[in-house]
């Protein structure tokens, strides 16, 4: 299927790839089907979690174990409920990133990443009850 | 702002009976809080309220043609 993506154009992406988020991500409660484009190469970050029904909604995502190698978040019963969770299913973690012109002082939310069942492709952006900072920089490593 | 001393299992109403909030249990740097209120009341942790303005913000900032020039050509050009 032909997708409209912000920032690379029209792109053809097989509909199994699509994530399906049931409630949204914060602030964007309505949209619901997005998609993984890794322009870097498969598996490369940063990748865009792009929405599939609105060209304009994108978000440029790291992986937070880039950062911080031993990341790791509680997922509440209700999170896991969502994520159609089972025990074998392996949880992905995305964090979404402020990218402003000067792209130096990008930051990141380790606070509230985006956990995604990628076997049942369904996601959910979490908020941890750990200690990982909202704005996080992704350059210079610190909270800011 | 007002600020009230509780005990565990000591509560406080917030508009009349409609809603109230009491403190479960204390540890040393947490307090659990438990809130009754009317469905129609949303309840929110402050974090979200948080990442809902980020999100907002990394929304609105479409990364510019030097980052993905710099950073996805610097990846690129590491993989080849």
């Amino acid at each position: 299927m032909i997708i409209k993506t912000r920032d690379f154009g029209e792109i053809d992406i097989n509909e199994d790839k699509f994530i399906n988020f049931p409630n949204g991500i914060y602030a964007f409660e309505d949209e619901h089907k997005f998609v993984l484009v890794s322009p870097c190469g498969e598996g490369q970050f940063p990748m865009f979690l792009q929405a599939v029904e609105n060209v304009n909604l994108c978000f440029v995502v790291f992986d937070p174990k880039e950062f911080v190698p031993d990341y790791s978040v509680e997922i509440s019963d209700e999170d896991k409920n969502t994520l159609l969770e089972k025990n074998d299913d392996k949880l992905d973690y995305l964090v979404i990133s402020v990218v402003p012109e000067d792209y130096m002082n990008a930051t990141a939310n380790m606070k509230s990443p985006i956990v995604v069942n990628s076997h049942e492709k369904i996601g959910v952006q979490v908020i941890a009850t750990e200690d990982y900072p909202i704005k996080f920089s992704i350059f210079k490593k610190e909270e800011i | 702002m007002l600020v009230i001393k509780r005990k565990v299992d000591e509560a406080i109403f917030i508009g009349g009976a409609d809603i109230k909030i009491t403190v479960t249990e204390i540890s040393k740097d947490r307090v659990k809080i438990g809130v009754d209120a009317p469905d129609d009341v949303k309840i929110y942790r402050g974090e979200l309220y948080d990442t809902e303005k980020f999100n907002v913000q990394a929304a609105l900032n479409k990364p510019s043609c030097s980052f993905l020039d710099n950073i996805m050509g610097a990846k690129n050009n590491r993989k080849d």
